[in-house]
């Protein structure tokens, strides 16, 4: 019981205080960061503040005796309270063309894909470490999910080139597994992140996110080549799932949409 | 077991007890071995998708964006991003990493 309260205490107020002066700076280059990005004021559109009040509230609840470094601990909450704030800022639908708009929402949604990225980390790749390759097919993963965000926007305001591609998109992912289906479903539709989804199947997110990855990859191939490719088999860890959608007799969301379609 | 034949009560003696065989003898305990002392923890080689991350940095930023030009004109080329796309996803990608760089590497006094 004692290790136990040793382990979730927190820092005394003085102590917690420090904790914030000692890291303004660094939260303020998260603001500005985010700022940049999405060509804002940091200042004037208040991300300084938000970042601040994010700063705060970590420190607030900060257990050293956990072993998390601080900055580890609260990098992610304070990029949050940022792009919360900036999204709400004034500057955020002023003076820009509707594709600036559209990029900037597209970028706020892989964010929700990909919440690594809140922590500088890229999304995941075979080899790992950083080499060439591998932040090629990280970055490849990222214009590949854009690319699927972006159809889903466009369904919403469609143009007829729109429509046809996403005709075809539909058409690629409604050839995969029901619970491949049902993983790109929830991310790009639904708007969770694999994370949350692995949660939600109550298995290891490793297994969601490498499976993202080779979805990814088949769907770029399938719509590269124009043609049918042998889709990808469903991993062990994913199997409980892909067994129960089987037993529902679940033919996964963009088949649905499919036969809906036809029968209209 | 036998009565005394004047006092039936009175016990006169035990017969022997046929029923144990006997026991073996326990052996000597010849000593325990020294138990070696632990001499260090090796190294720990990785935590899977941890320690093996690419991160988005200062360094390699001009890099990342670079090749975020070239691979979107690649997959708009081969037909895997739709060309009516393929500005505003380049926009939006390029958007995420800039806004992801680790602080670690900001310069101080960057303005925003």
């Amino acid at each position: 019981v004692h290790g136990q309260a040793d382990q979730n205490a927190k820092l005394s107020e003085e102590e917690a205080n420090n904790l914030v002066l000692e890291h303004r700076g660094w939260a303020e280059s998260i603001a500005r960061s985010v700022a940049r990005a999405w060509n804002l004021d940091w200042q004037m559109d208040a991300l300084d503040g938000a970042a601040m009040e994010a700063l705060i509230f970590c420190s607030r609840r900060f257990e050293p005796a956990r072993g998390i470094p601080f900055k580890g601990y609260a990098r992610k909450r304070i990029h949050e309270g940022s792009t919360d704030q900036a999204r709400k800022s004034k500057g955020w639908r002023k003076s820009t063309t509707k594709e600036d708009q559209r990029a900037r929402d597209l970028s706020v949604e892989l964010f929700t894909v990909f919440p690594e990225l809140r922590e500088g980390i890229l999304p995941s790749t075979d080899e790992g470490g950083g080499g060439e390759e591998d932040l090629r097919q990280s970055m490849r993963q990222l214009i590949m999910s854009a690319s699927l965000l972006a159809t889903k926007q466009s369904m919403e305001d469609p143009l007829p080139d729109d429509l046809v591609d996403y005709k075809r998109v539909v058409e690629t992912m409604a050839h995969l597994e029901p619970v491949h289906q049902l993983l790109l479903y929830r991310v790009y539709w639904d708007g969770l992140s694999l994370r949350t989804v692995a949660t939600e199947w109550e298995t290891d997110g490793l297994n969601v996110m490498r499976e993202h990855k080779v979805l990814i990859a088949f769907l770029g191939k399938s719509m590269s080549h124009r043609k049918v490719i042998p889709r990808p088999k469903v991993r062990p860890g994913l199997k409980p799932m892909a067994v129960k959608l089987k037993k529902d007799g679940s033919k996964g969301p963009f088949s649905d949409v499919l036969t809906a379609g036809a029968e209209r | 077991m036998t009565t005394d034949s004047n006092d039936p009560k009175k016990i006169r003696g035990v017969s022997r007890n046929k029923g144990v065989d006997a026991t073996k003898a326990v052996g000597e305990v010849e000593g325990t071995e020294q138990v070696s002392g632990i001499k260090g923890i090796s190294r720990i080689r990785g935590v899977g998708n941890v320690s093996n991350v690419a991160r988005v940095t200062l360094g390699n930023k001009e890099r990342l964006l670079a090749l975020v030009t070239e691979e979107t004109n690649k997959l708009s080329k081969s037909g895997m991003i739709p060309a009516s796309q393929r500005s505003v996803i380049e926009k939006a990608v390029k958007m995420v990493l800039e806004a992801s760089i680790a602080e670690e590497s900001q310069k101080k006094g960057a303005k925003g």
